[in-house]
């Protein structure tokens, strides 16, 4: 079991649930990312990565009874190197809980936005003009 | 991210006339900020003229975005603010221009919204918020950031307008 107060290593991924309403194309990079808005808030939750791992967790796992979800993993160093704090902050329901804490400028957000993977990406429940992007990418 | 900021104090002249003419008759019905199920807003739009498809559309997005109740994100969202919403609706009939590719509408977990672009090089975010509204932009192939109140949303997406076409 990890220690609420063990570091969080550089490669730990952070994933974050993105309501597919918060997808967006780039056309620049040819593919969907979660908007710059995801990222706003000063105490922005997500789940940590080593802990699910610790507990024998898949990260989907955080989308239980959440189908229209998808998962974002930005990894702790590059929150870090923005001046942010990661805690470990488990709830009863969800012992991967964490927070990223600090100030999000407009640049980091999108940064940090920019800088996501999709873990999982809920294609369906995309916006009608993204999920054809995406398909449309697919194909080339 | 850019090497530049912008400042002025106060919004050019629009730089282009409307090729959209646009007559809003309705505004907010109701919203209770305590509703834990998120009442649906209701912002009627008249359309003086046949609006560019995109516009049409954006609406469309942007009363579905309404609908969301409080948690919609899964963690604790507020549901999108009549306020807000408002807001962003003046700010695309200003800038309805029928070429420009449709922006992205995303709801905000502060309860506001963003409208976005990412094309050509170009990510231009305009953020209707209590909490942080404003323009952003970045410009990648002139490596210059701009950050500007809510006010130069227009004129920031008429100076760059060409370069969010749907091309």
């Amino acid at each position: 079991v990890i220690a609420n107060d063990a570091p969080v290593a550089d490669t730990t991924e952070l994933f974050r649930r993105i309501h597919p309403t918060e997808v967006v194309w780039d056309a620049d990079e040819d593919r969907p990312r979660p908007s710059s808005g995801v990222f706003k808030k000063i105490d922005m939750s997500v789940h940590i990565g080593d802990v699910l791992q610790d507990a024998g967790l898949e990260p989907a796992s955080t989308l239980e009874g959440r189908p229209n979800h998808s998962l974002a993993a930005l990894t702790a160093g590059l929150v870090t190197s923005e001046e942010q704090l990661v805690k470990r902050s488990p709830q009863p329901d969800d012992i991967s809980h964490g927070e990223v804490l600090g100030k999000k400028s407009r640049a980091r957000q999108l940064l940090f936005a920019r800088a996501a993977r999709f873990e999982v990406l809920q294609e369906d429940a995309l916006d009608p003009q993204v999920r054809a992007k995406v398909q449309e990418a697919r194909t080339q | 991210m850019g090497d530049q900021v912008i400042v002025a104090e106060s919004p050019p002249k629009t730089l282009t006339d409307r090729s959209l003419q646009v007559e809003r008759v309705a505004l907010v019905q109701a919203w209770s900020t305590t509703s834990s199920t998120g009442e649906p807003t209701v912002v009627k739009v008249k359309l003086g003229q046949q609006p560019s498809a995109w516009l049409r559309s954006a609406l469309q997005q942007i009363s579905a975005l309404t609908a969301l109740a409080a948690g919609w994100d899964s963690y604790d969202a507020k549901p999108v603010s009549a306020e807000m919403v408002m807001e962003a609706v003046e700010f695309l009939i200003e800038i309805a221009y029928p070429d420009l590719a449709r922006p992205s509408i995303v709801p905000l977990a502060d309860g506001g919204l963003q409208v976005e672009w990412h094309r050509n090089g170009i990510d231009l975010e305009v953020t209707f918020s209590d909490e942080d509204a404003g323009v952003y932009v970045v410009d990648r192939n002139k490596r210059e950031t701009v950050e500007r109140p809510l006010s130069y949303a227009a004129f920031e997406v008429t100076r760059l307008a060409a370069r969010l076409r749907d091309t």
